[in-house]
């Protein structure tokens, strides 16, 4: 089952991609965390070219993440004023972003900046999770989501920052500056990395702002759906990377693959299924990080210049 | 296939007639003039057939339009090898076949050979490349033709002429996936005692068609219109597979 992909301009097996989007869906259906950051990298691992894999990876987060944030919306726990700053700032940042990637393309860097920011990004990922997933197993306490009722200690800084706000749905003041900075970042590595940036969201939220775990979870959600959305946009009208095919058959496999992995989650134990995604991370990472250090069988390469 | 070579048999004949009756040496045909690029393109393959009025050999040369490509090359810094350095090569066909009946430096001299732009590297005749970045990059020319063989899109093939009786002659042109688009020429040479005798020219067209021809053509002329309607495609698609799936799973 063969199909041409006519942006990527190379053809591909139909199955493998859908059972990539299914099977990342399933882990992060499982585990509850997004995927954007396996997809990419297998699409790399697959032929496709680095930008069009990054392009098309933010595409498929926006069709995999849009019925979760308006589950959320709908049961109000999404705080709309910290997603709006938030999401001011990864515009910004993706638009950025963007260009970067742009140029980065025509300078014949991107592969490099690409493989590297998987390798760093993934081994952090990866190993934390790792250490965190066998913690809990030793412990053997059951619960998984950690204590989100510290005490306030570390907020010092954040309270001297000017351009205070409140935020009542999360119940919090703060510096309107640190969620369009926050964005920001998100947003470029979006642009960069094709990923929705839940996973660096979702910590900052919760142990540096204080944020409820519910709406944290809501927020994310919907200010990664509009950021994927406007990145997805600008990759194709500027970059013309996002292949509707590779997208389409990535959301199909990753919509049934999370809606299953929900339905099995609840079945198996977390602990275990956590340690399970943390080392298919860091494999992912040593499988890149190995592409960089082994010498290559043909030292140079050829690509047919994107239009 | 025992029909398809039946009819090249009969087609050939009557060719062959006809070329005796008009008085030309070569006479050539092709199975199909359009190439057509769909969804499920996988390459595809094109026979060529024709028949002389004198003995000889026949050099079939097919070459693509010209496109750009980035020649990019690994180089170990400190424990990483990194792509270091692009050269962008302009005016090289995309595919560049040399099929013959006997090997070309056999049936031809070298003068001859350069004048037709029969080896491969002649396919780098008029390529364009920055000087100061193609001098960074070593040895361009040779790593270039060795991927280009090694992906198939250029190809030397000493014995795919297929003749009978020296009367007629058949070839498949076989076309991977990830070809240019855009119209092929074909040069078809009689050769005899060392000289061409005869040149005939053909036209493939190489074309994405349907589905592909109108998405490859709004992903390129009119890439904001696509982005944001495709984003808002895959918003919907998502949301409403998602939400039946949930109501299927509940009831």
């Amino acid at each position: 089952m063969d199909i041409f992909l006519p942006i990527a301009h190379m053809d591909v097996n139909l199955l493998l991609i859908l059972s990539f989007g299914l099977i990342v869906g399933l882990l992060s259906g499982l585990v509850g965390v997004g995927g954007g950051f396996l997809i990419t990298p297998l699409l790399i691992f697959t032929g496709v070219p680095p930008l069009v894999a990054v392009a098309t990876g933010s595409a498929q987060i926006v069709g995999t993440s849009a019925a979760g944030s308006y589950a959320h919306w709908r049961l109000g726990n999404v705080d709309f004023k910290m997603a709006i700053l938030l999401l001011l700032g990864s515009w910004t940042g993706g638009g950025i972003g963007v260009f970067v990637a742009r140029a980065l393309q025509q300078s014949g860097q991107f592969g490099n900046i690409v493989t590297f920011l998987y390798v760093v990004l993934l081994g952090i990922i990866g190993i934390s999770m790792l250490i965190e997933s066998v913690n809990a197993i030793r412990r053997h306490t059951g619960a998984s989501t950690g204590s989100a009722s510290k005490p306030q200690d570390k907020k010092g800084w954040m309270e001297k920052l000017p351009m205070q706000m409140s935020f009542p749905v999360s119940n919090l003041q703060l510096s309107i500056i640190i969620p369009l900075v926050l964005g920001v970042g998100v947003g470029v590595l979006t642009s960069l990395m094709g990923v929705g940036g839940g996973f660096i969201m979702v910590p900052i939220m919760i142990y540096m702002l204080k944020m409820p775990t519910k709406v944290v979870v809501g927020t994310s959600l919907f200010q990664l759906l509009f950021t994927t959305a406007v990145v997805a946009s600008m990759q194709a009208g500027i970059n013309h990377a996002v292949d509707p095919f590779l997208a389409l058959s990535l959301i199909l496999g990753s919509v049934l693959g999370t809606h299953w992995g929900t339905l099995m989650g609840v079945r198996l134990p977390a602990e275990q299924l956590r340690l399970v995604l943390a080392l298919v991370v860091v494999g992912v990472a040593v499988k890149m990080l190995w592409g960089l250090l082994v010498t290559p069988d043909q030292l140079y390469s050829l690509s047919v210049l994107l239009q | 296939m025992k029909y398809l070579n039946v009819f090249i048999g009969l087609a050939a004949l009557l060719v062959n007639q006809a070329a005796a009756a008009a008085g030309h040496s070569l006479l050539t045909e092709l199975q199909t003039e359009h190439v057509d690029v769909t969804m499920t393109f996988t390459g595809s393959d094109t026979l060529i057939y024709g028949a002389l009025s004198r003995p000889g050999d026949v050099i079939i040369k097919v070459t693509s339009p010209n496109i750009s490509v980035d020649l990019t090359h690994k180089k170990a810094i400190g424990p990483f090898w990194l792509d270091s350095g692009k050269l962008t090569v302009r005016h090289t066909p995309g595919l560049y076949y040399l099929m013959s009946s006997r090997p070309i430096n056999k049936l031809l001299p070298a003068r001859d050979q350069l004048k037709y732009g029969l080896h491969l590297q002649d396919a780098l005749k008029q390529a364009q490349v920055d000087a100061a970045a193609a001098r960074a990059m070593g040895n361009w020319q040779k790593a270039f033709l060795d991927l280009k063989q090694d992906t198939g899109l250029f190809r030397e093939l000493p014995h795919a002429v297929k003749l009978v009786e020296k009367r007629l002659f058949s070839a498949t042109i076989e076309l991977p996936a990830n070809i240019p688009l855009g119209t092929y020429h074909l040069d078809i040479y009689l050769v005899q005692n060392g000289r061409i005798i005869s040149h005939q020219t053909r036209n493939l067209e190489v074309n994405q068609v349907q589905l592909e021809h109108w998405v490859a053509n709004a992903v390129n002329q009119h890439s904001w219109l696509f982005g944001i309607a495709f984003t808002i495609f895959a918003l919907f698609l998502g949301l409403t597979l998602g939400m039946a799936l949930r109501r299927g799973s509940d009831s």
